[in-house]
């Protein structure tokens, strides 16, 4: 076989895929190809069908219409572990894997054991990790270790071995940045170049646009189930925006909606906050005004508002609302008495409930305003019913149905369900933690806009963020964390990239 | 194009095609309609075998069992679904058939203050596990403190109920003075004021809302600014008052306490949840869902005996119930991407 027939073999091609759930069209004749050694960027807002697809070639859905050939045989994908047989590893974005056992082990598993009765040969599944750790670039790493103590890049890297003992040939990518750093982001797509050389063809999904270009061969947009372009990147290199006006179908005048906002009196004000984590941290926030908290991984900013509104302990530190010294012990009376919400980084685990309606997401922090006390706390629905439809139109949730499960919405509709609690009820401060991760362009925006208003309806406005686009683009006012202490504070002139990374890399 | 939810899922049918794995996704969706043909079709079945098992008074007979565990049911569905477990309900009743017998008979109280007292105890039995759960609850999912707390519930009563009567019954001798409990009607009555009562408190109050909330994700719970302290204690105060009303019930059907007259039915209240359709996961089903659960699994109980088989084998039954109700819970939670 000649180098250019192998680099030219389509190993899988994709034909005309659709795929309809209960009320949504994902996939709308979705045709794609991916050679042998190539890297495939795979774009599109959230709800475009990106994860449809993947979930279509791993086996995990079956299409409804459409052609799968893999190496020039039309087949169909069953399940998981047939697509694992014939060459198809899935890295997704949540890495499960079982915590105590050893980097060999997990390596391992289901590779070397054949037989379900083998026994089996530490000395042997050691050495093997060892070797292909050490191809990854992970050398130094004891496989005896146990999984719980890796990074989340280490495990990335042991799924990746995984992949390579297993002899796959079309690695899938879901999200595989979101949670590395920026040194570790790097390390990973120069991984990304190694496996493309040894002939591994690639699916990289990701919302970090830069980082598909600078990595892949070719870009495939999705946008409404729909395919809407397909880019070479080869021959002459595809710019950001081109892939962002195919990515989104308005045009996106302003990435950061700021807006001049009158800034009252002091609404929140922290003296000498002292947790475990974090040491001394004094801010305050004006009525108006959006106060950003900057740094990077580990710096501590998340956990600010926790040891405010009660959920970490605080070990000393005054609390000031509206002039007053107060002491909150739970979220309850954050949100009840002193109107306080702290509106989590984690969408996932500590934000929604996946499997409750839209429309109790949305109150869950007002029922205590929407019910009438003298029945049994009996919610007054009428008056839920209007402010659960008020917020889903005026924050565009879509689809704009309050009693489907909240797990059946797109990332960034998730987000806004969140965030709507913040305009349920009468509030002072609201703390906004990483309020765009995870979601597309279009709803970072409308997010964006969001935290505009809050700040118009005279909301102390604290936003918690490791972008520092965005927090440049939105705050009034910055201060930067590093280690568990303040180490900056600026007004929004003097703040600029260079400052904010400076600061924060102390 | 404006659509029902039931469109909906008819649209996904034509989707998917083949119309066996489509009942399956059904009966999945709404377990209450695969309860009620399991009802159904168990009536109609155990009847053709014995005729006796159609006649009326057996449906009465049946109806009086089944306003015992039905109330049951009901209050373990509180603890499910926030995400708990309550292990003390069959003990509970039985134990408070025994003081509620004894209030009567042995020290001559009027038995609504007897009714009054009984429930009472039940309140205090909640409140002790609500305690513990509440405490200890923190770091873990409700259900690992609230097995160990009920779990030694379910001795502690059983042994007081025992121990303290030296295991001889209670006998009530004036039926007269519980009348009501010992009209065929009563149980029923009682089961369908606490199944609307539940209903309501479910569905149409804040408290409704915050167990839902906990049971589908406790730190989500946390953040929002539920009262998660106070809604565990209600929840489990429910669940136990529920269980001494059960326990009464069942003196109204014998006109005595027995120390172990309701043992072994904290199992049969599980499973009547989770084959109906409360996720032992918490966070979804409501008490319509107990209620089939419940009489599903009266019916089997009482079915067994028409069979021809003798009832020295219902605790097999029990255990065959319950497995069977993990797997269809399991089965669901993992349709719905939920395991």
């Amino acid at each position: 076989m000649s180098a250019q027939k192998f680099y030219d073999e389509r190993i899988l091609v994709l034909e005309d895929i659709w795929k309809r759930f209960p009320g949504v069209v994902a996939l709308k004749g979705v045709s794609l190809s991916v050679r042998r050694g190539e890297i495939l960027g795979l774009v599109g807002e959230n709800g475009a069908g990106k994860s449809t697809l993947l979930k279509i070639v791993f086996g995990i859905y079956k299409p409804d219409k459409g052609r799968i050939i893999w190496k020039s045989r039309e087949t169909s994908i069953e399940n998981p572990i047939q697509a694992l047989n014939m060459g198809i590893f899935y890295v997704p974005q949540e890495l499960l894997l079982p915590p105590n056992i050893s980097v060999a082990e997990a390596i391992a598993i289901g590779v070397e054991f054949h037989r379900n009765w083998q026994l089996v040969k530490y000395r042997d599944i050691e050495n093997k990790a060892k070797e292909i750790l050490s191809k990854l670039g992970l050398a130094n790493l004891d496989p005896r270790t146990k999984i719980r103590n890796l990074t989340a890049a280490e495990k990335q890297l042991i799924l990746i071995a995984r992949a390579l003992v297993m002899k796959a040939e079309l690695l899938i990518f879901d999200e595989p940045t979101s949670s590395l750093s920026i040194s570790e982001t790097q390390r990973f797509l120069n991984l990304m170049l190694e496996l493309k050389k040894s002939g591994i063809a690639q699916i990289f999904v990701s919302h970090r646009i830069e980082e598909v270009l600078t990595v892949s061969d070719k870009i495939v947009v999705l946008r409404d189930g729909y395919k809407v372009a397909e880019f070479d990147n080869t021959e002459k290199k595809v710019t950001l925006d081109e892939v962002i006006k195919a990515m989104i179908a308005k045009d996106i005048k302003e990435f950061y909606p700021k807006v001049k906002v009158e800034i009252g009196d002091v609404v929140l004000e922290v003296q000498n906050l002292e947790t475990e984590t974090l040491h001394d941290i004094s801010f305050n926030v004006r009525r108006g005004e959006i106060l950003g908290i900057f740094g990077l991984l580990g710096s501590g900013i998340y956990n600010i508002p926790k040891a405010i509104v009660g959920l970490q302990k605080k070990l000393r530190g005054r609390i000031i609302v509206d002039g007053k010294d107060i002491e909150i012990f739970s979220p309850t009376e954050a949100v009840r008495k002193y109107g306080v919400l702290y509106i989590p980084e984690d969408r996932r685990n500590l934000g929604l409930f996946s499997i409750l309606p839209v429309k109790h997401n949305i109150t869950i922090s007002s029922l205590d305003l929407l019910a009438v006390e003298k029945v049994l706390n009996m919610i007054n629905s009428v008056k839920e019913s209007t402010v659960v439809s008020k917020l889903i139109k005026a924050l565009n949730i879509i689809p704009p149905d309050p009693s489907r499960k909240v797990a059946y919405l797109s990332g960034g509709n998730q987000q806004k369900v969140l965030i709507s609690r913040a305009f349920s009820r009468p509030l002072k401060v609201v703390f906004l933690s990483e309020p765009t991760v995870g979601i597309d362009v279009g709803a970072k925006v409308e997010v964006r806009r969001l935290m505009v208003d809050m700040a118009r309806q005279g909301l102390g406005v604290i936003l918690i963020s490791s972008d520092y686009n965005e927090i440049l683009g939105m705050s009034d006012r910055v201060i930067i964390l590093s280690r568990g202490r303040k180490v900056s504070e600026l007004r929004r002139e003097e703040a600029t990239p260079d400052i904010l990374l400076k600061y924060a890399s102390r | 194009m404006p659509r029902n939810r039931g469109n909906k899922s008819s649209s996904e049918k034509e989707v998917v095609g083949a119309i066996k794995l489509d009942i399956k996704g059904l009966l999945l969706r709404s377990p209450e309609i695969g309860t009620l043909i399991a009802i159904t079709s168990l009536y109609i079945a155990i009847g053709i075998v014995n005729f006796r098992f159609w006649d009326p008074m057996t449906l009465l007979t049946l109806a009086r069992w089944f306003a015992g565990i039905g109330t049951l049911a009901i209050g373990e569905s509180m603890a499910l679904i926030i995400g708990g477990l309550d292990l003390s309900v069959g003990s509970l009743a039985s134990l408070s058939s025994m003081v509620f017998a004894h209030l009567i008979t042995n020290a001559g109280v009027d038995s609504t203050l007897a009714f009054i007292a009984t429930l009472c105890l039940g309140v205090v039995v909640g409140l002790y596990h609500g305690f513990i759960v509440t405490r200890f609850s923190p770091p873990l999912p409700i259900s690992v403190p609230a097995f160990v707390a009920t779990l030694g519930s379910l001795f502690l009563l059983r042994g007081i109920a025992i121990g303290y009567w030296k295991g001889y019954p209670v006998k009530i001798y004036d039926i007269s003075k519980i009348s009501f409990l010992a009209s065929p009607y009563g149980g029923i009555v009682i089961l369908v004021i606490i199944a609307v009562l539940t209903l309501f408190i479910q569905r149409y109050t804040a408290i409704g809302r915050y167990l839902y909330a906990i049971g589908g994700n406790l730190e989500a719970a946390r953040v929002a600014g539920v009262p998660i302290r106070n809604v565990v204690v209600f929840a489990f105060v429910y669940s136990s008052a529920c269980a001494s009303l059960a326990g009464m019930i069942y003196v109204g059907l014998v006109a005595s306490g027995y120390a172990d007259i309701a043992a072994g039915q904290e199992l049969l209240a599980i499973a009547s949840n989770a084959l109906a359709g409360v996720s032992l996961a918490g966070g979804e089903g409501n008490v319509i869902n107990a209620i089939l659960g419940a009489f599903l699994v009266s019916m089997v109980r009482t079915g067994i005996i028409f069979l021809g088989i003798s009832a020295y084998w219902q605790d097999v039954t029990a255990a065959i119930l319950l497995v069977l109700a993990v797997i269809v819970d399991l089965t669901r939670r993992v349709t719905f991407g939920r395991a």
